[in-house]
């Protein structure tokens, strides 16, 4: 696989990898990858690497990239990356990326949208869930809350705008799409997104051996459960 | 290090915004999970290093309303950032030097006469759980902290002292007419000696600022944009001039950062503060410069902005600069304390 790189400064204190591939198409494994690698060699001074589709930020302090030349630590520290990313071209293969299962229930109690989508896209609800639950989807992104993945690979009929009234709390594991994307709240959130149906998997947990459930370049797929199992399930989260 | 004794702060009243932090949660973006912190971290670390505290020791920061606290035992307070004119037992307490007070003191607060954020160090350690390797209360998703939230009345926050807590401040006993005695000395406000109605950010522009109309690109820098009551920690809303945006392309969601400029299809500027999301949607048209970071966040609502385009290079000087005039203050800060003992 072979991609370009460009950087690009993100403020004093940040940069950005904007990724090109050579050949056809966007690979979405690719920022993902790519951020594991940079944050496996441990660069001085790098707090934080961020993936976002098909480019990914660096957070640096740049009181540690000072040296006695006229360069800036700004240049100092894309050189590095530079050389570091050069080195790793050829050892980027997205095969190793899990597929994760979460499982949905798409009854329409907890699908709150269904009914008003399906009107909206003039299908039937079945064939609505099909849809959804048939692809598999990569992780683009992780942002707008803790542990929240924009998920790609919607199919092109799903394609819809947001709800014109968003409601103030989405019920956390709710799975909606909106905007070419689906998504799970992992959290009670605002939101606009259409709600498809929910999740009992956990998606963001505070312990610091978890953190997001998914990782930017994972795939997933959904698994239709049915309420009792929902309720099954979620009764056994609570008490835990 | 053992324990000698805890302190107890009660909350009498909350002020506004009252939170515990520190110098935030680095490293876990990548999960979604904000920077947050001190929106001031240079007047964070001034206060605790004036305690004979970790600079990134965890601390009490409050917006616009400074709140009411009593102590439950002897200890070494400061306050810094924004001046609340905070008072002891009634006498006020000065500003920007360590302070011992006695158990039973009540501190009082009022508003700010300029500035946004305070805060207060007290000598010790304050007793919350680290979340994801950092105390800092994250107000967007409510955790870390005092149980992930803002201070309420009646809530009791616990500081642990250790014996090098008091150590510095031991001899110093009461003895005046005021109810606390402090040192001669204290180190002058670190920020806005004056009141401007308007002060100067200096940007780093992105590449979306160059895909913006020669017309918007004017509008932005030739006009002030007064800061609005529904800025918060997350994220500084300003009011002015349109900045029309219709031109630029949509695009997915782009890493942002603390300081990032984005224009949302009002064509209001906010700018993205401490609590900030980790990844944004709408038009970035640059970044606040490090350097100015503590003059973004302590400009109050109805005061206003100004700003002016810098490079990178030009940033990154100030900002080691700035970073090595910080040294400099804590270490002389620290010789002072060591001349106390």
């Amino acid at each position: 696989m072979n991609f370009r790189f460009a950087c690009a400064p993100l403020g004093d204190r940040g940069l950005i990898i904007k990724l090109t591939r050579d050949d056809a198409g966007d690979d979405l494994s690719t920022s993902g990858l790519i951020a594991d690698q940079i944050r496996a060699s441990n660069v001085k001074g790098v707090t934080d690497i961020v993936p976002a589709f098909n480019q990914l930020a660096v957070h640096y302090d740049p009181t540690q990239w000072t040296s006695s030349s006229l360069e800036s630590p700004y240049e100092e520290i894309v050189r590095f990356l530079n050389h570091k990313l050069t080195g790793i071209e050829f050892v980027l293969e997205p095969t190793d990326r899990k597929v994760m299962c979460i499982p949905v229930c798409y009854d329409e109690k907890v699908g709150l949208d269904l009914l008003e989508l399906s009107s909206y896209l003039n299908t039937s609800t079945s064939d609505l869930i099909n849809l959804h639950q048939s692809n598999i989807y990569t992780v683009g992104a992780i942002g707008f809350a803790p542990g929240f993945a924009y998920l790609e690979g919607l199919d092109a009929s799903l394609v819809v705008p947001r709800r014109s009234e968003p409601r103030t709390r989405v019920p956390a594991g709710s799975v909606a799409i909106a905007g070419g994307y689906t998504g799970i709240y992992p959290s009670v959130l605002p939101g606009g997104w259409y709600i498809l149906g929910r999740t009992y998997a956990s998606l963001f947990r505070t312990e610091e051996s978890f953190g997001a459930l998914l990782r930017v370049g994972d795939h997933v797929r959904f698994e239709p459960i049915s309420i009792e199992e929902l309720d099954a399930q979620r009764g056994l989260e609570n008490k835990k | 290090m053992t324990a000698v004794q805890s302190v107890l702060i009660e909350i009498l009243s909350p002020g506004l915004l009252t939170t515990i932090q520190d110098k935030g949660r680095a490293g876990w973006q990548h999960h979604g999970v904000s920077v947050s912190g001190a929106a001031d971290l240079n007047s964070m670390q001034v206060a605790n290093v004036l305690v004979g505290n970790d600079r990134d020791a965890p601390i009490i920061e409050f917006a616009m309303l400074a709140p009411t606290l009593s102590f439950s035992r002897d200890c070494v307070i400061a306050s810094t950032g924004a001046n609340f004119s905070l008072t002891v037992d009634d006498f006020p307490l000065p500003h920007g030097r360590p302070v011992k007070i006695f158990a039973g003191s009540i501190l009082k607060g009022g508003h700010s006469s300029r500035g946004a954020y305070g805060y207060l160090s007290v000598s010790g350690i304050i007793c919350v759980d680290k979340v994801m390797g950092s105390v800092a209360t994250d107000t967007g998703s409510h955790f870390g902290g005092f149980s992930g939230r803002q201070l309420k009345v009646k809530d009791t926050v616990v500081i642990r002292q250790y014996s090098k807590s008091l150590t510095p401040f031991q001899n110093i006993t009461s003895g005046s007419a005021l109810p606390f005695v402090s040192t001669s000395w204290g180190v002058k406000d670190l920020f806005l000696a004056e009141t401007p109605e308007e002060t100067l950010l200096r940007f780093i522009p992105t590449k979306r600022w160059s895909e913006l109309s020669d017309q918007s690109r004017k509008i932005f820098l030739s006009n002030a944009y007064r800061v609005t009551t529904q800025s918060n920690r997350m994220g500084i809303r300003l009011l002015g001039k349109k900045i029309e945006t219709e031109q630029l392309e949509s695009q997915p969601s782009e890493p942002v950062v603390m300081g990032t400029i984005q224009v949302p299809p009002s064509g209001q500027p906010i700018i993205l503060s401490v609590d900030r999301q980790t990844i944004g949607g709408y038009p970035s048209l640059g970044v606040v410069i490090s350097t100015d970071r503590m003059n973004l966040v302590q400009v109050p609502p109805g005061n206003s902005f100004r700003f002016t385009e810098t490079s990178l290079a030009d940033a990154q000087i100030a900002l080691i600069r700035e970073n090595n005039a910080m040294e400099e203050l804590v270490r002389t800060i620290e010789n002072r304390i060591g001349e106390l003992s």
